[in-house]
């Protein structure tokens, strides 16, 4: 993550907005809404990433190859198709269903590069339980560009996420971070 | 006692379930089979220069694998010679040595002990350096660039280890202008036994309708797979659907005739990869025959033995690393061909991460009941029990052009049966000349009704 001292902060009163933004979203997707937060809080245009990084030795600037791996880099159609699995009533895995809680901090916000634009970062603890056994948690930092629509309404519009668990042991990515 | 030879009956179709449980079993796995065969370890292109190298796991021995200054590849256990620590803590780079993180102990990427600090004043100039090189595996090995390894120096060649399969594997793997894996893997833990992926990925197509019914009725609307959603009825009979086959060594393979186009949701892409394997089929066609050309435009489920597994079509290649009786590390890379368009490669390893990565929409579908047949087995009363892979029995031929023994339907278990037959084959034979008796009449158990 670059250093970000010399950015401008955004107004307390955006700030504010931000980070309504972000615990609706996060509640909204943690009680299976996702449809409702792909319809209403996503931006058309959105790019959202998670990648998981090689580990190499500091000093090893060598070697070949892509150095960091996609598990996701979904764009809005990708998003809907995701969304669009439960709501075929056979997506076995989630039912009974996934029960996601998160914990959204460390929030901060920039303006961003173009008017309207906001860059925002937060750090995310996510808990899932599946089935009756299954509890697994997870940690990462999220970068997002939310922009503000013509109806004033904030959209995501880029989530690019490092996952830094790089073996991961909850098993899998399988829901919205 | 473990009586292995009771574990499985191939002709009938009937497996043991303690070969999913018992950590007795296990440990002969890790002996005679981890120890025994050849194993994946990377590919060519991953570490195409002189000081390239990945770490990963045969088995649950922990390797490197280095590319030499003559261009050959070799791989060494991870453990330092002096007192065992790790050698290399990095997954992959570039280097000219490696060097113990406990005392400084300093590897050469040809495994010799280069360097050992204050040699004189603490060895007093008597330690022999010659003798203390990192333990090398015995064998090292590419076919069609797909780089395997193995401990067992008395081993057959991969050539030989792979045999039939190597004449269907050559009709993607040898893809007219190669292939290569997309690196770095994904990498995840999964609480199953090993064998379960494994035999999934060797020819279950029975579950395509089923466990996938949500994602392919939403990802795959513009395939032929689109047809097995529900598993309600098939749009062919099977056998014009596509085949199965199996081979001396267990690999196997389901293959759904065409169906390698057509599985990503936005025409362009599907039109993109379809025009790909248009021009390609006749340079296939003509290089390996039109039964080939026939194989390379379809899609495939196979598995290498023991843990190698593959999709064409999703082009997926993965490895399902053992961790003990009830959990894996799977492994996860994306495979294309070296010619075709960098967009084209970047199309396919993108959905092939949405399909099979770690956020894969099938691939945790596939994990929950990988995860169950194994966990079902930690009751006493449920692993007395037996598991049934008797589909097809009855139909399994020998062809004219197509080698090993193959069945016309590729809604089939007769893959998961050679899987067996060799798995238990290997687990009670001593030697490889005990193997190599059996090499003239394999096939009669699968033929002989
Ligand atoms: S254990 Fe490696 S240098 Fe001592
Ligand atoms: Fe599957």
């Amino acid at each position: 993550m670059t250093n970000h001292n010399n950015e401008r902060e955004v107004t307390r009163e955006v700030r504010d907005e931000i980070e309504r933004f972000l615990f609706r979203e996060a509640r909204l997707i943690d009680t299976e809404q996702e449809r409702e937060w792909l319809e209403t809080m996503v931006d058309a245009e959105i790019k959202y990433q998670v990648f998981s990084r090689q580990l190499r030795y500091r000093k090893d600037t060598r070697g070949s190859g892509d150095k960091e791996v996609y598990f996701f880099d979904d764009n809005y159609a990708d998003l809907d198709h995701r969304i669009g699995l439960r709501e075929t009533g056979t997506q076995w895995v989630a039912d009974p269903p996934n029960r996601l809680r998160r914990i959204v901090g460390n929030i901060e916000g920039f303006e961003g590069e173009r008017a309207g634009e906001y860059r925002v970062y937060s750090n995310c603890m996510v808990t899932r339980n599946r089935m009756v056994y299954e509890q697994m948690s997870y940690a990462y930092g999220r970068e997002d560009i939310l922009r503000r629509g013509t109806d004033g309404k904030l959209r995501l519009l880029q989530r690019v996420i490092n996952f830094e668990e790089r073996f991961v042991r909850g098993k899998n990515l399988l829901f919205i971070l | 006692m473990l009586d292995v030879s009771k574990l499985i009956n191939t002709k009938d179709g009937i497996q043991s379930r303690r070969i999913f449980h018992d950590q007795a079993i296990y440990d002969l796995e890790m002996e005679r089979i981890f120890a025994r065969c050849w194993l994946f370890l990377t590919h060519e292109s991953l570490i195409p220069n002189t000081g390239d190298y990945i770490t990963t796991k045969m088995g649950q021995d922990n390797v490197i694998v280095v590319r030499q200054q003559n261009g050959k590849v070799r791989a060494f256990v991870n453990s330092c010679s002096h007192r065992g620590a790790r050698v290399c803590a990095a997954e992959a780079g570039n280097t000219r040595s490696f060097v113990c993180s406990y005392h400084g102990w300093a590897y050469g990427i040809d495994g010799s002990l280069q360097g050992v600090p204050l040699e004189k004043e603490v060895y007093n100039n008597q330690l022999d350096k010659s003798t203390h090189g990192l333990v090398e595996v015995a064998l090292v090995d590419n076919f069609c660039g797909f780089i395997y390894g193995c401990f067992d120096p008395a081993a057959p060649s991969l050539r030989e280890f792979l045999g039939e399969a190597a004449w269907y594997l050559e009709a993607w793997m040898g893809a007219p202008g190669g292939t290569e894996l997309i690196g770095p893997p994904s990498r995840s833990i999964l609480y199953c036994n090993w064998k379960t992926p494994s035999e999934n990925f060797i020819g279950d197509m029975y579950h395509v309708g089923w466990t996938h019914a949500s994602s392919t009725q939403v990802l795959f609307s513009q395939s032929p797979l689109m047809a097995l959603q529900g598993n309600a009825s098939l749009p062919a009979p099977a056998e014009v659907m596509g085949m199965h086959f199996t081979s001396r060594g267990g690999h196997g393979a389901a293959i759904t005739y065409g169906g390698r186009g057509g599985l990503y949701t936005t025409a362009r892409e599907n039109e993109m990869l379809g025009a790909w394997l248009a021009a390609q089929t006749p340079k296939v066609a003509e290089r390996l025959g039109e039964a080939r050309a026939k194989l390379y435009n379809s899609a495939w489920d196979g598995t290498i033995f023991p843990n190698n597994s593959f999709l064409v079509g999703p082009n997926t290649f993965k490895v399902w690393l053992p961790r003990g009786p009830g959990a894996i590390e799977a492994l996860t890379w994306t495979w294309v061909e070296k010619d075709m368009p960098e967009e084209l490669k970047r199309i396919i390893a993108r959905n092939m991460n949405q399909t099979f990565g770690t956020a894969g929409m099938l691939e945790s579908e596939d994990a929950d009941n990988m995860e169950s047949m194994t966990q079902s087995n930690d009751g006493l009363v449920t692993r007395r029990g037996t598991l049934n892979a008797q589909m097809g029995l009855g139909r399994e031929r020998e062809d004219a052009v197509m080698p090993g023994v193959v069945s016309d339907a590729m809604i089939n278990e007769l893959s998961h049966r050679g899987f067996y037959r060799y798995y238990q084959e290997m687990l009670v034979a001593e030697s490889w000349d005990e193997l190599r008796a059996n090499s003239s009449k394999w096939k009669k158990v699968h033929l002989e009704r």
